[in-house]
């Protein structure tokens, strides 16, 4: 009898990782250098072969893909024309006016240059104003549209379109009408939040994607479940209808598997590979989200897990400035052939990483050279305590922005490099544990391989308490349990509602069930605000959006992977390691390790 | 000094302006008044005990600089033997070291081992403290009076209790009383955040090695700088720029400057020959000028940690009763495009005195609008915004359009933000296409704003600067469109403002502003000079 497999495959920037897995069985692993100038059906079909799994057995394929992010942060997605509200087509040049970094006199302008060429923006005449009613009918579509070459993507962002979007549906119908070639993105879809800046940022993004997604991930077979950045799976249909949910689609993977292997607790995870490390948070078992993601300059509000992703993995370079150690775009590292120093030739020099690696020999001299070369000296251990505290200091703002402490949550270290620097990080923020998950290497395809299918709703709003919108928070679950209906999955919908006392404009998600008192929730959300920022004034509680989300499993959880053999090599200075076939593992002294029923490993701070 | 001094040094530089930094997250997750949420218009810095700065939040300029005397006013009325652990206190006397009323100064002691080891600190722009006209920044005020409510050093919490009395007449002088108490409340958190963490790390590393550790990075700041300025020649350059008037009368107030490369090397910076203080309220109190000085000095050294160190080089000159150093009691709410022109003086002079070829100036202003009403339900409304002018051309690329320039870093007021806050319609927010200077590499555009009024009636304060004329080019690079504002009535009449005034503003009317734009770089091509021009007379 052939096998049924539910496959995960996580083509990454460096690495693609594939796990598959079919009941009662042991999972099947795998890690492979990524090869993003095959097409992509080429590149699963060789990870499948390379696994040892036949076409016919794949009964589930799962997809995480940094397709997406490299898109928009190379600037190789599509230039997209703008239609906006008479008045503002220059939006996308003026932004919000300030620097990110006050004292950088030419920052990257607001908007990518690619994403939105000045001849291909026009105006309508029309307006919705702040209550949502229609002020100034919809004007007749401009002649830009009728010129638009072929296929063009489309964005479609109007003033106030999310408190009542029928401008923008009556424009996407004309332009239907007219050109049902123009792929259209209509902002109150792609992000029905006020503010009309962030939202046509995202909604241009999301257009950006669309021609060069639909290229690539179509044709596929089985057709995928693609994991979005809110960290449930979509079949790929939907998921291409709104690309933009594509963007940290790996991250989002990872930051799944942490919040599996938090257990309930929680935890914070530091998932470190070559040339980045994504920090990711969870509560009491559960996935923290946010409101925006970041791509290199771009700060984009897209519904997503809360990862962050730092310029720091193993790859990053060294260099000396002013008698200071400084950290630059990752390269390899000069013991695996690369002409830079890197942090992983520091790891190596300092006696923290084996002879070989993955089959390939850490070649010493080239590092010391490298090293000799960059920092005047092989001294590694001050490169890579500053590494440490870069990533401990970003760690603890994450964390502590979310109302998560760091002295208590749980530290879960994955990625190639994660557990090489996780103790030293923990003890750093102060965290007296840390989990290294079996295969930390494989943390996205891991995360991949658990995630449920989910979709969402979101309704922005500006309602008192005592205006509880019940009726609208029911519509909202019947509307999602038909769509996961659809896609054969029977959902549970959860409401949460963003809130703010009168006058914010950061909101906090506070969960809710229809019908509950108002008192409940303004204690609820009290007690939320005084966590996140240290105090809870009160005064009148403002209902600012209304959210309800799904999902459902598509199948029982896999196997637990089973713990990977180790070889341990002991310093000087007490220090132990752990070396693996994923990576190494580097226990301080005063840390006292665990096995977990689950197969991870617990690591303790005793001191 | 080893590789391993220098990176621990560093690792303690990460973890003070990493703490800086979120307690600058802290206070926009909980701000109410939209200056302060949108606009941005708070900063936040730790301190050491004696008012040195220590560490500040990549935020805005102008405020952290500003900061820098009020915290050493408060650490000479409050001596750190006197406080105890939640002690709050509180400023915005200008002649305490404060920037202008609506800024309320707030530090709290950090105690590590017993001891003040610390003060962290924040800065808010309140949206009202009282005063003559709703906003508190009347652009036609004579006097301290008639902007609000002074507060010079005061403990506002004593142990973490808020003293009653305090608290009374902060709610009886504002017409935002809510508000007021809500943003005290999150500048409170914030620095009570900051407390609580810089006492952990000092704990940890013990009270004397943080403070050890603190001055070796002050010093390392004073050592950065020292390199950077003996690549300056030893000599002098001196600049000038002026205000359109202050606000009661349109006579132009110079600013001038005079930059000195010292032996040692030291930086002398000179405002002498700059215009006797005004009757109108561009007065800048000295902590301004200092925000404006911190940042050349930033700019010189950008690697250095932003700290006191910086200081240590800098000789300030700020001649007495000038419109850079007011005496009591002038009014000094508008002070904001002093700064900037003082700031604007201060890059030229830098440009003549440095080897290196400098970017051509900015707009040179931030215009700052106020306007307050009643809807046609009797309701109340209010908001201030900051809108930016275009950035200079530069030596290796354009400026850009509407972008906040050296000691400002305010963001703008959506249109979806300012329709929901106020009975206004936004007609448009566009480029003043054409508006930055003609170059080889062309100014920024300024911005355009079209309001309309549609019920009730309104005040503005507008507070501008450049209509005359625009900041000029650089190395043949041509200069920026001026300025304007005008209301143009329903019925086709356009009333010009100048570029300080307080005006009604009547439903159905539109209110246009017109930023200026940055100066062009370089000489331009012949064909885009005409076309440039083409665009500025559509």
């Amino acid at each position: 009898m052939t096998r049924r497999l539910d496959v995960a495959i996580d083509i990454g920037g460096d690495f693609s990782d594939i796990f598959a897995s079919a009941q009662g069985t042991l999972p099947i692993l795998l890690k492979r250098p990524s090869d993003h100038a095959a097409p992509l059906r080429e590149s699963v079909a060789a990870l499948l072969s390379a696994a040892g799994i036949a076409a016919g057995e794949v009964a589930r394929l799962r997809l995480s893909t940094t397709l997406a992010t490299n898109a928009l942060i190379s600037g190789t997605a599509s230039p997209v024309a703008l239609l906006t509200t008479q008045g503002f087509r220059d939006i996308p040049d003026l932004g919000r006016q300030s620097k990110r970094d006050p004292m950088d006199e030419a920052p990257p302008p607001p908007t990518p240059p690619w994403l939105s060429p000045p001849d291909w923006r026009c105006e309508i005449a029309g307006r919705i104003d702040a209550h949502g009613v229609e002020v100034e009918p919809l004007a007749a579509l401009p002649a830009l549209i009728a010129t638009l070459p072929q296929g063009t993507p489309v964005a479609i962002c109007l003033l106030f379109a999310p408190l009542n979007p029928a401008h923008e549906l009556a424009v996407a119908q004309a332009i239907h009408a007219m050109r049902p070639d123009l792929r259209l993105s209509l902002s109150h879809q792609i992000d029905p939040g006020l503010r009309e800046f962030e939202r046509m940022l995202a909604t241009l993004a999301d257009a950006a994607l669309k021609p060069l997604l639909e290229t690539r991930l179509t044709g596929l077979l089985p057709a995928p479940w693609v994991l979005r950045a809110e960290g449930g799976l979509a079949p790929l249909a939907d998921a291409l209808a709104q690309p933009l949910g594509l963007a940290l689609s790996g991250p989002a993977a990872g930051a799944r598997a942490v919040a599996h292997w938090a257990a309930g607790e929680d935890a914070i995870g530091l998932d470190m590979g070559s040339t980045t490390a994504e920090v990711s948070l969870v509560r009491a078992g559960v996935p923290l989200t946010a409101r925006e993601i970041g791509l290199g300059s771009l700060r984009l509000r897209c519904p997503a897990l809360d990862v962050e992703s730092l310029a720091m993995g193993g790859g990053a370079t060294l260099a000396l400035r002013g008698g200071r150690i400084r950290f630059g775009a990752p390269s390899r590292p000069a013991c695996r052939g690369g002409a830079q120093a890197t942090l992983t030739d520091a790891a190596l020099l300092a006696g923290w990483l084996p002879k070989a690696l993955s089959g390939q020999v850490l070649e010493r001299d080239a590092a010391a050279a490298a090293l000799r070369a960059a920092l005047g000296t092989t001294e590694a251990t001050p490169a890579l305590e500053l590494a440490e505290a870069i990533i401990a200091g970003a760690l603890r703002r994450i964390a502590l922005r979310r109302g998560l402490d760091p002295t208590t949550a749980l530290l879960v270290a994955g990625g190639g490099a994660g557990p090489l620097h996780a103790a030293a990080i923990a003890r750093r923020i102060g965290a007296r544990r840390l989990l290294v998950p079996s295969a930390p290497g494989l943390l996205s395809a891991f995360g991949l391989a658990l995630a449920p299918a989910s979709a969402a709703l979101e309704a922005p709003c500006d309602l008192a308490l005592d205006d509880l919108p019940h009726q609208q928070a029911l519509a909202q679950a019947e509307a999602l349990t038909e769509r996961l209906a659809a896609w054969g999955c029977a959902a549970e919908p959860r409401h949460s509602l963003a809130m703010a006392y009168g006058g914010q404009a950061e909101t906090l998600e506070v969960p809710f069930t229809p019908g509950e008192p108002a008192s409940a929730l303004a204690a609820r959300f009290d007690a939320a605000h005084a966590a996140a920022r240290g105090h809870a004034p009160g005064g009148a509680r403002r209902i600012l959006a209304l959210r309800c989300a799904a999902s459902a499993p598509l199948a029982p959880p896999p196997r637990h992977i089973a713990a990977s053999a180790w070889a341990e090599r002991h310093l000087p200075d007490g220090t132990v390691l752990r070396d693996s076939d994923d990576s190494t593992l580097r226990i301080p002294p005063g840390w006292r390790p665990r096995r977990r029923e689950d197969g991870a490993l617990l690591l303790e701070d005793a001191s | 000094m080893s590789l391993a001094e220098a990176a621990a040094r560093d690792i303690l530089r990460l973890a003070l302006e990493g703490l800086a930094d979120r307690m600058q997250d802290s206070l926009l997750a909980s701000a109410l008044s939209p200056v302060a949420r949108e606009g941005m218009d708070c900063a936040a810095a730790l301190f050491l005990p004696d008012g040195r700065v220590l560490a500040q939040a990549r935020s805005l300029p102008l405020l952290l600089g500003g900061m820098i005397p009020a915290i050493a006013a408060l650490a000479r009325a409050f001596p750190p033997e006197t406080l105890a652990e939640g002690d709050g206190l509180l400023l915005n006397d200008p002649w305490s070291g404060g920037t202008h009323l609506p800024d309320l100064i707030l530090a709290r002691p950090v105690f590590a081992e017993g001891g003040v080891v610390a003060f962290a600190a924040t800065i808010l722009h309140h949206q009202d403290v009282g005063g003559i006209a709703p906003g508190s920044v009347p652009p036609d005020a004579q006097n301290i009076f008639q902007e609000g409510l002074r507060l010079p050093p005061v403990k506002w919490r004593h142990a973490g209790v808020e003293d009653a009395g305090i608290a009374t007449i902060l709610a009886a002088n504002t017409r935002t009383p809510a508000m007021l108490a809500g943003d005290l409340a999150a500048q409170w958190a914030a620095v009570s955040l900051a407390a609580r963490e810089v006492s952990v790390l000092a704990t940890s590393m013990g009270a004397a090695s943080f403070a050890q550790g603190c001055e070796a990075l002050l010093a390392e700041a004073r050592d950065t700088l020292a390199q950077a300025l003996a690549a300056l020649p030893e000599a002098e350059a001196t600049a000038e720029d002026a205000l359109e008037g202050d606000g009661r009368s349109p006579a132009a107030v110079p600013i001038r400057v005079t930059l000195r490369r010292l032996p040692g090397p030291r930086l002398a910076v000179d405002f002498t020959g700059s215009a006797p203080q005004t009757a109108g309220p561009v007065n800048a109190a000295p902590s301004g000028l200092l925000a404006a000085c911190f940042c050349l000095l930033q700019r010189l050294a950008p690697e250095a940690p932003a700290n006191h160190g910086l200081l240590d080089l800098l000789d300030l000159h700020l001649p007495e009763g000038s419109v850079v150093n007011p005496r009591f009691p002038a009014a000094v709410n508008a002070r904001t495009a002093t700064v900037k022109l003082a700031c604007n003086a201060l890059f030229a002079a830098l440009a003549r005195l440095s080897p290196k070829p400098a970017a051509a100036p900015n707009a040179g202003v931030a215009v700052v609008l106020s306007i307050g009403g009643t809807d046609a339900e009797g309701r109340r409304w209010i908001f201030t915004e900051i809108v930016a002018g275009g950035s200079g051309g530069r030596p290796d690329g354009p400026g850009q359009p509407g972008l906040s320039a050296d000691v400002s870093n305010a963001r703008n007021l959506p249109a979806e933000m300012l329709e929901s806050a106020a009975p206004i319609r936004v007609e448009a927010i566009e480029r003043r296409r054409g508006s930055g200077g003609a170059g080889l590499h062309p100014g920024g555009d300024g911005v355009r704003r079209i309001y309309r009024l549609l019920s009730g009636t309104a005040e503005i304060s507008y507070r501008g600067e450049r209509h005359l004329a625009g900041a000029p080019g650089a190395q043949g690079g041509g200069a920026a469109a001026p300025a304007t504002a005008r209301i143009l009535q329903a019925d086709g009449t356009a009333r010009h403002l100048p570029s300080k005034a307080r005006t009604t503003w009547a439903a159905g009317d539109r209110f246009i502003l017109e930023t200026a734009g940055g100066g062009g770089w370089g000489p331009a091509q012949q064909e885009s000079a005409q076309q440039e021009l083409g665009d500025l007379a559509s």
